[in-house]
Parts: C-alpha cells; structure tokens; sequence
C-alpha cells in the first residue's frame, strides 16, 4: 500500500513493522516528528513497546544498551549535538556488541548554532564501530531501517541509518508500504545468544586486562570484514520479498563517463538529475550513488574505478585540518589496494547550504576542465573566497 | 562481548594477610570468680535461650544447691562481673534463685546411674557432705551420709536463720539432692558410732564442719547469759522457742554468725546491740549481710572489745568495754585494734552473744597433724583407714562459704573416685585468660538506669517470670565466650568466617586479615594474632 | 540473626578471591544485599570500586547478572534493563543499580533525577564511601565538609557540606528513600526486603567505609559505620513518598569527636570546624524528629 509520508514518518513506520520492543529517544529538531510518531504508536498500543522518555540523549543510548543487554529489540533517533551527547556510548554499544538501530537525522554540529543539515554529525561518529548507511529517499529509509534490525542482529553491529535533515525528514514521498505479515517473515523477533538472564548470570563487560582485551577489537573488525556480505544477502531477501534492491553502490549513468561524481543523501538526488540534465545534452558524466561509510564497501567501489575517468566526492560534511570524510576514506581504500586513480575533494551544503544543479555543473565542468585543486578542498557555494 | 562467568576463587587473598584472627574463648570473670566452679556465663546463655532445663542441668552439674545458693552465696560472681561499671552487675544471685525454685517447681531430677559395688561414708550432711554424697551418687557409688542432728543441712539450716533461707526451700532442695543416698540422722561421729564403723566402707569423706565457737577469754564469760552465738541459732533454728521481748541483748563479733545472731536476735524481740573490734570495712561478714543489719533497728558500736563481764544486783549483766583504734596489720592483713587506755564504757545487757569465730572439732580422731600448707595427716589411725580418709567443707581452713563447702564436696568426690581406681587426680587444668573490662565492646550494649532497674527486676524478693529472668539473662555479657551472636559471620566483607552448628572458622584462604571481625566481637573471644 | 541461613548465597556462587581492600565496606554490604534480594536480580553498575573489584574478564565474583555500564550511565541503563526485562515477560526480576557516591551525587546525577521523575520500577543503591575512591580518593559532592581527599588537601579541605541525596531523592516523591549503615545488618535487610517489595523508584544510600580513602585502620570500619549513625553524621531513617519520615533508630548522640578520631581524612579540622560539625549533626538529627510529626497526604503504601 502506498501512501504519501515525511523521511520522518518512514522511519517511524519501519520502527513499528521492525516490532521494536524497547525504544528511547530525547527529541532534537529535525527529529522531533519520529519521538513524536513513536509516542504515538506506542500509546495507541499499535505498536507493542515501552518508549523510555529520557531526559537526553546519552540516557537514550544508555537505556538502550541496558535495553539491548536484556535481549529484546530496541531503537533510537537523534541529530547533531544528541549523536554526539551519545559518542562515549556508541563504542559501548559497538564494544558490547549490541545490535542497537538508530536513526540519525543528519544536521550540522554547533558552534555556531543551527538546525540546517550536514553530514559531519554522523561522520565525525565513524570510529565508534557502528554501521552507517545514508538513504536519499524515503522508501529507503523506510526498508533500509528494516533491514538494518536484519543485518545488526546478524553481526552483532551496531548500526545507524542517516538522512538529511529537513531536505528528506520532512519532505513528502509516496512511500510502499510492506505488509506486517511480510515483514515478520522477512524479520522474525530477536534471538540473541547472550544476554542477562538470571537462569544463567554472567557478567557483561567488565574490566579486561591487556592481554584479553584486543581480541574483541579484533573479533569486531572481522565482523565489519564479513558485513558487506551479510548487507548484500540480507538486501537480496529483501528484493525477493518486496522486490525492490539496493546495492551498496549504485551507478547512474556510469559506463562511458568521462567524469563520474560521487555523492550521499539528498545532494544525490540533485547530483542525479544534474547528471542526467547533462546527458540529455551530450556530456559524458556519470554518478555513483553512495550508501555506506562503514563497513566502506570496498570491493564494489574499487570495481567502479576505471583508470582515465576523472572522479570527484562531493562531501556535505567537514573534517577540519583535512576535509570531506567521504573523500578521505576514498583515497584510503585506493591506496590500500595500490590505485593510481586520483579523486578531486568538493565541499558543498554545510550547515544547510542548498546544493544546487548550478553547483553540480560547476563540479562536472571542474572535473572535466581541470580548474581544480586536486590535493586540497574545492569549496563549492562559499561566499567570497575560497 | 566481554562476558564473565569464571569465579575469582584462584585468587586465595589470604596471602594479604600479616595477623589471623583466632576464635579462642576465655574464662569470664564470672565463672573465674565463682569459688563452686559453675559455669555461671553458660547457664546464663541458656536462662537467655528459655531453655531453663538445660540451664537446671548445667547448673547443677557442679552445684546441687542453687536455691539455696540462690539466698545465701555471697555472690562474687556479681562483684566482678563486667557489667558492674557499665551499669549494673548481672544479678547472678537472683538467676540463679529463680533457676533453683523453678527446679524445685517443676520437680526437676537428674538421672541416677546404677551403683557399683563401692560404698562411701560421708560424714556431715552440711553443704560439703552434701555436694560430695550428690557427686558420688552420680558417680554410681553408693553414699551412706551421716549427721549428728535429726535433719540434714549442717549449717544450712541450724546455722543460718529462716527468713535469710526458708526452711522449707532448704529441705525440699535436700530431698531433691539426696534421692539415692542413704541418710543416718542423729549419728554423732565419735559417740553414736565411730572409726571402727569405718571399716566397712571403701572410702570416707570427713565434713563435720566448724561449731566449737571461739572462747573469749574474759572474765565472766561461763556466767549464765553468756552463750556462744553458734548455739543460739542452732536452738531457734531447731524450733526452741527463745523470747527476747523487751531484753536487750549485744552480739560480739563482725562477721555473718554475728550478724544472723543479730538479726535473729532482734526478730525474737530484743534490743540488740553489735560490737565489733575493728570497723565496718574489717567485717569478715559478707557486705550484703551487713547492709541487711544496718537497715534493721540493730546499734551497731565499732573500734570496742569487751573486757569483762559482771552480774549486777538485779540479775542482769555488765559489759565492760574499752574502745580500739586501729595500728598496724596483723596475720590477716586487717590492721591489728590497739585498745585506747582509759577509753572504758559499760552496757547493761540481758543477753551477750559470742560470735568470733569457729574451729573445727576434730577430738574424737586420736592425733591430728595440720602441716602449714594444710595437709590433714591423721597420724593415729591406723594406715588403711587413713589411706581412704578425706577431708573438706569448714574443716579446712577455706573461706567459710556455702559455695566453697560446695567445691571441696565436688572435688573430693573426683578425688574419692580416682582413689578407687587406683589413679591420681588431673591436677588444676590450664585456666584460659580471664576476660576483663578491656574485652568487652561496650557499644553493643544498652545502659540499663541501675537504681530502676534493680527495683523492676524482682518482686517480694525474687524474679517474678521466665520473661523477666531471660531479660535479666539477657544483660549478659557473655565475656570472652562465643555465644554465637555472628557479628564476625556478617561482618566479613571476604566470607572469610565460616558458620556452622558448631561455631566459626576462619577461612585462611581468604581472610585478608582486617581485624574488623575481632575489633566487632562484643566480648574478646576472637583475637589478632601476628600471622607466622 | 542467630538462625543459619539456608543459603548463604553469595558464598554458593563464589564471592571468594575479590581484590576489594582490606576491610571494605562496600563487599559488606553487597553481600546482606544479595542475600536479602535473592538470585532473582540483576546488577547495573557502573565506574567504581564495586566494578572493579568484581573481577576482571573473564572472572566475577556476582552470582546474579551484573550489567557494567559507563559511569554516568547507570540510572538510563537501568531503566532499559528493566524495559527489556518488562517487555520480555521478566517483570519479576529485581533491577538494582549499585553505584558508587561518584556515579549518584554527581555525574550520574542529571539522569537519576530523571528516572526519580519518571518513576521507573528501580531498585537504586547508591553505596557511598565519600569520595571518588576507585581513580584514588578525589572529591565528590557526597564528600563531608573538613574532608581531606587529594583534590581537597590541606589548606583546601572540602568547604561544603555533604549533598543530601536522600532530600533531594525525597522531593522527586520517590516512593521509598532509605538510609543504611553496614553496622546494622538486621536494619539494612529490612530495608531491602521492603524495597524489594515496593515498586516504582527506590532508592538505598548506603554508608560505605573506605580504609584507604579515609586514613582509617581497615578494623574500624564497622566501628566507623555505627559512629556516623550514633553521632547523628548518618542518621537511619526512611522517607515515603516524599513525605513520611520514620527515624528508625534512636542514636546515643555520641559526640562527633569519636567519630572523627577514627580518620585520618578529618585530622586537619579545627575545633571550630568540629563545633560546627557536631551542631550540624544535632540539628539535622532534631528535624528529622520533628519531621516525623507531618502528616502524610497520600496513601501510604508499604508503611511501617
């Protein structure tokens, strides 16, 4: 059944399908419509969960993660300053190996205050061991966070779903529906291995000494080594049973293009029709959409570098000192596997600044042309100078 | 995940350890000080539990008379007991009077073994005859006692008068006490029967006592009106009828005979006087006896000694007494009184009683020798009699008490018994350290307001209920013994104490050596000692 | 306390072998915890002495679940153990977090208040020795005022009083606040056991002697423990709903100065300042008193 609905909307509607038992969230604009949207399934007793009203954020990860340790499947939302208000807890979460979901509502880290989205927030997380995937369009919020319950409890990964703030949580798409029934087929309750249980107590978490502590990074890392895997089988499921597929990277318009420029979440979508805009009128440009930062899917992304293609990132986020973190994870992965392949860096939309299709030919007319700094930040839409 | 689930148990912290706490009890004050040996902190504990019978049951195991004890011992359990300063002593007296009627209420019993063929003479049914002729029956040795008066008790009941010991307690306890034994009454040893009658008993245990009462060794002393204190009990207590109504009668002498003649005197109508050499701090009487006598409308006249006695015209006598002071000690370390010269005074009187002292009458034996340690050798009896010859109670020269006669009569029925088997007696075993002040945790304990609570305790005389007597119990220290209270158990913060049915045990393993469970022991029965 | 128990449980499950000092309070406590809660329970606990010394992975002394969280984490942990435990039927398992002074008065504060706020069915208790003693005796709010600790050495004592976290518990109308001491075991597994019995959001302070952090000799940790109840520094009392008081135990009114005498962490206090500390003492003994006359408004539930 399909129905018009916010990114908002769609994540709060993948919650109750998810049958979700124990969810906690603090609301922080632009979220605040999924505490809300909970809230509300939760008291009509639509969906079956207790929502623990915290009063911030990091209660909200830490009741999950004592929520998690009990065996039961939990979730949360955030944005900005309440991911970051949760940062000590995602490596617990992760370390714990509790396959907590959440949502993070991308938007620009204070100071100076804003509301307005960028991706910094979520990317400055991705040390803490969590997955990460970034949806341009409702529908794939909404089947992203389902299988997202799928994949975490099947690596015992932590993993949060991204979406820009405002550009997609509070746009309105039609949305397909799945039927409940199809998507307790597809994913059935919890069953965790280890949990608390006063039938066979244990102790979660405690003190570990040199010489035992490395092994369970080490046991972690080789999951996220098995994750693109498990990501790609469980997304293969989900065709099957709704028949819609999403690949860890999607090519648009990419065979014979001369300058292909990579994107995430909502400046994709402007990427996309730009790109296209720019075929209809004979440039050989081509997009590859990008989905994950962790695990970064490496083996599909190295398939996608061809050796005269001219690549960009176009980064709608900013480590400063170094720059976009798409970027860097890009040039790490082709250095790792000895690639000559050079990718220009683009700073765009920070702090909520539209990307626009004007900006987007300017990157492909860069990328063809050559007026680009290919080993520094190429800021695009910044007032004054660059 | 980092999930736990092996024990920490590898880990023996009892290497940590540089002192060891050790459950080891020791000799409450009580106990140490009580000259019967009962173990007067155990029958308490019991008393506390309610479980009177079993508290019955210890407590007679060294002394059958507690309801007499109950009334006349004069209690040094309570003068050393540690409570003393902290509040006010345990009433160990009154318990142990609550414990005697309660045995005689409920008809309590010990269980008689059948006897062997030994049989033993006990001669003097005073309260050592009557411990030891108790101790043997119980040993299965059949006893024959024998007493020169028509009821037994010795002193008991011709000495001490009826309102200190009620005759009929005093008999009924007897009856209790010598189920078994063979009682010969009005057998006087050396006229009614003697050391030929010996013969046939395996052993005898001599216990006559001390009644030829001190002389004065004044002029006047054989005139009629003069009588030795001793007697004049016994008649009373024998039911004479003596009328005193409107006589003025004075008492000689400062310890107890002198203050039951008193008293006694006084209850039979008289206006009695006491006069005493020294003053009160000298009394040989027990401080609560004279107490009793100075709440009684009896003058009491200190630092005097009678001179001489003379007859007046009208029949009635003149004492002359000169005043002392007192100078240096004398044997008994009590300072010696030294008339004042001229310090003369007289009293008429109708009645002088002389209580000084008594010795034992040993007449009717051939030749007696005492060495300076004590030692009786019997040397004119002939060898077998003098091989199975044994001697306690007042004989001795022990303190006079009911509770010591009680002891001599205990161990001399352990003497009699290793005697027949042909053994030597276990000397005195080791007695552990005796708990002091500095061994009780004074926190753990409530004061009680002492002038209240002695008022409270006891009605007509007596505790009234069990409740009231497992409150009183229940005020025991319980000094140097381990009553099971498990502050060491909870304490603990290793489980390093171990609990049982048994008691405790540390687990060396473990036990770090804090010291929080002997510093949290109320009562000194668990100490620190420096690990080896 | 004379009857055996039938089951000494943290013995059944091998409390032997932890590191914790010497004369710990806190291993006092947990134990008559534990045994009055029963195995049914699990443990939340977060940065602290107690975490530490349960052992180190993969060993633990705990012989129920015990859940480590980090140190501001405790009360939110909680409160999702007891959603997961509700949510999948296990509605009868005791949830009790057991955190330190540190993790309660102070950085774990802003999210105990909330779950007082919100009434969550928690067993809370805080066992309190007074300072951050697990990272070497700094200051925490539960800190008394004169107390040395590094973060306040001499010169620099602590100038504030110690936080009340029982009032401030008391005022969210937590159903149940309770004072403990370890030197009154039959008291502290009364209290638990009502706790245990209660639900909504309960909370425990316990008193905690720390050897160590206080400079006192590790025998005189029970001894410490009743003085702080006897001269009125750590009265015994329980608060319903915020407005029925009960003082559980008449104390002697001991002069501080025995208490103090005891600790090295007090030698730098003036006379002055141990005047100020017995009048303080009496004084809030006095209120307590008095408080016991108000009127209740609200049912009470598990009343004395």
């Amino acid at each position: 059944m399909k129905k018009v609905m916010s990114g908002n909307e769609a994540a709060s509607l993948a919650v109750k399908l998810s049958r979700v038992q124990v969810i906690s969230a603090y609301p922080i604009t632009p979220q605040t419509v999924i505490a809300e949207k909970l809230s509300e399934l939760c008291g009509s007793e639509e969906l079956d969960a207790r929502f623990v009203k915290v009063e911030s954020e990091h209660s909200a990860m830490a009741t999950l993660i004592g929520a998690a340790s009990t065996g039961v499947r939990t979730f949360t939302a955030t944005s900005a300053q309440g991911l970051a208000l949760m940062h000590e807890l995602l490596f617990w979460a992760s370390g714990a190996r509790l396959p907590v979901v959440m949502v993070n509502v991308n938007r620009a880290m204070a100071a100076p205050w804003t509301i307005w989205c960028d991706q910094t927030d979520s990317v400055a997380q991705r040390d803490t061991g969590w997955m990460q995937f970034y949806c341009w369009s409702n529908q794939e919020i909404l089947d992203s966070v389902i299988c997202s319950f799928k994949i975490a409890e099947k690596l015992l990964i932590p993993c949060m779903v991204c979406f820009d703030g405002f550009f997609i949580s509070h746009t309105y798409e039609a949305v397909d529906i799945p039927d409940q029934k199809d998507v307790d087929k597809f994913l059935p309750s919890r069953k965790a291995e280890t949990y608390i249980d006063t039938k066979n107590p244990q102790t979660f978490s405690g003190g570990t000494l040199p010489n035992n502590f490395m092994e369970f990074r080490y046991k972690l890392q080789k999951a996220f080594e098995q994750a693109p895997e498990v990501i790609d089988k469980t997304y293969g499921e989900f065709n099957n049973i709704f028949g819609r597929s999403y690949k860890d990277i999607e090519p648009y318009f990419f065979n014979d293009a001369e300058t292909v420029l990579m994107a995430s979440g909502s400046a994709a979508s402007t990427v996309y029709y730009t790109a296209r805009k720019l075929r209809e009128s004979g440039k050989k440009v081509g997009f590859l959409r990008l989905r994950q930062l962790r695990p970064f899917p490496e083996k599909s992304f190295l398939s996608f570098m061809k050796p005269d293609v001219k690549y960009g990132v176009l980064d709608r986020n900013l480590s400063p000192g170094t720059g976009g973190v798409f970027t860097q994870e890009i040039r790490g992965v082709l250095n790792r596997h000895g690639r000559q392949n050079r990718v220009s860096e683009f700073v765009a939309g920070l702090g909520g600044r539209d990307i626009t299709e004007q900006h987007i030919m300017e990157i492909f007319n860069k990328l063809a042309n050559g007026e680009i700094n290919t080993s520094g930040i190429n800021w695009i839409g910044v007032k004054g100078k660059q | 995940m980092a999930v736990a689930g092996s024990p920490m148990d590898w880990n023996k912290t009892g290497s940590w350890r540089s002192s060891t706490p050790v459950h080891r009890d020791k000799t409450p004050p009580c106990n140490f000080n009580c000259p019967a040996g009962e173990d007067i902190r155990g029958y308490i504990d019991l008393i506390k539990k309610n479980q009177l019978s079993d508290a019955f049951s210890l407590l007679t195991k060294t002394n059958p008379l507690p309801a007499v004890c109950g009334r006349v011992c004069f209690h040094p359990c309570q003068a050393n007991c540690n409570r003393h300063d902290f509040d006010i002593e345990v009433q160990v007296r009154l318990l142990e009077k609550f414990i005697g009627d309660w045995g005689i209420e409920n008809k309590l019993k010990t269980e008689l073994p059948d006897l062997s063929h030994h049989k033993i003479a006990v001669i003097g049914a005073g309260p050592a005859g009557l411990a030891a002729a108790y101790f043997l029956r119980r040993k299965g040795l059949a006893v024959t006692l024998y007493d020169e008066n028509g009821l037994p008790g010795g002193i008991l009941h011709y000495g001490i008068p009826s309102y200190r010991l009620d005759k009929d307690i005093l008999q009924t306890e007897l009856e209790r006490l010598m189920e078994g034994i063979e009682f010969k009454s009005n057998m006087k040893f050396g006229s009614d029967f003697g050391i030929g009658d010996l013969q046939n008993f395996d052993s005898v245990f001599l216990a006559t006592g001390a009644h030829l009462s001190k002389k004065m060794n004044i002029n006047g002393e054989k005139l009629t009106g003069v009588e030795p204190g001793l007697d004049f009990l016994k008649n009373v207590n024998s039911g004479v009828a003596v009328d005193l109504k409107g006589k003025k009668a004075v008492v000689i002498g400062g310890g107890n005979t002198a203050c039951d003649v008193a008293r006694t005197a006084y209850r039979l109508g008289a206006d009695v006087h006491l006069v005493y050499r020294r003053t009160q701090k000298e009394m040989p009487a027990f401080a609560e006896e004279v107490e009793q006598l100075k709440s009684e409308p009896i003058k009491i006249e200190f630092l005097a000694e009678p001179e001489r006695i003379e007859r007046q015209n009208d029949g009635r006598l003149k004492v002359l007494f000169t005043k002392m002071k007192l100078g240096e000690p004398d044997q008994s370390g009590r300072s010696r009184p030294v008339p004042i010269k001229g310090s003369g005074f007289d009293m008429i009187v109708d009645k002088i009683y002389a209580a000084i002292g008594e010795d034992p009458d040993l007449s009717f034996f051939p030749k007696v020798v005492i060495s300076n340690s004590g030692e009786f050798d019997f040397a004119g009896v002939e060898k077998s009699l003098r091989e199975k010859l044994f001697v306690g109670g007042d004989i001795l020269p022990n303190p006079r008490t009911v509770p010591h006669a009680v002891a001599t009569g205990r161990l001399t029925a352990d003497k009699i018994e290793a005697f027949l088997k042909g053994e030597l007696l276990d000397s005195q075993k080791n007695i552990a350290e005796v708990a002091g002040p500095d061994d009780v945790n004074y926190i753990y304990f409530t004061k009680v307001n002492a002038a209240k609570w002695q008022k409270n305790l006891t009605i007509n005389g007596s505790i009234p209920d069990i409740e009231k007597a497992i409150e009183e119990a229940s005020r025991c220290f319980s000094c140097g013994v381990c009553n099971q209270c498990d502050n060491c158990y909870n304490f603990c913060p290793d489980l390093a104490v171990i609990k049982s049915s048994d008691g405790y045990q540390i687990n060396l393993d473990y036990c770090k050596g804090c010291g929080i469970c002997s510093n949290e022991c109320p009562r000194g029965a668990l100490i620190m000692e420096a690990k080896s | 306390m004379n009857e055996m128990p039938d089951y000494e449980f943290c013995a059944s499950h091998s409390f032997y072998g932890h590191m914790a000092c010497p004369g710990c309070g806190e291993k006092i406590l947990i134990r008559h915890v534990l045994e009055a809660l029963g195995p049914e329970t699990v443990i939340i606990c977060p940065a602290g002495c107690a975490a530490v010394t349960d052992g180190v992975f993969p060993h633990t002394i705990s012989p129920v679940p015990f859940l480590h969280v980090p140190f501001d984490a405790t009360p939110s942990a909680a409160a999702g153990v007891r959603a997961g435990l509700d949510m999948s039927g296990r509605k009868d398992v005791t949830v009790m977090a057991w955190a330190g002074d540190g993790a309660t008065f102070d950085i774990g504060m802003g999210s105990l208040s909330a779950i007082a706020e919100r009434n969550e069915n928690i067993l809370y208790v805080c066992y309190d020795n007074e300072a951050y003693m697990n990272t070497g005796i700094q200051r925490s709010s539960a800190t008394p005022i004169g107390s040395w600790t590094t973060t306040t050495p001499e010169g620099r004592l602590k100038s504030e009083p110690k936080k009340n976290i029982d009032f401030i518990m008391a005022s969210h109308r937590a159903p149940y606040v309770a004072t403990c001491s370890p030197a009154f075991i039959d008291d502290l597994k009364m209290k638990v056991t009502k706790a245990k019995n209660m639900t909504g959001l309960r909370f425990l302070h316990l008193y905690s002697p720390c050897p160590p952090g206080w400079k006192s000799d590790p025998k005189d940790s029970i001894a410490i423990s009743r003085l702080a109840v006897e001269c009125n520094l750590f009265p015994l009392y329980e608060i319903y709903n915020g407005e029925k008081y009960i003082l559980n135990y008449q104390s002697r009114s001991l002069p501080v100065s025995e208490y103090i005498k005891l600790q090295g962490r007090f030698r730098y206090l003036s006379d002055r300042d141990k005047e100020i500390l017995q009048s303080e003492a009496d004084q809030f003994y006095r209120t307590l008193i008095s408080l016991q006359n108000i009127k209740p408004q609200s049912n009470i539930a598990g009343e004395e």
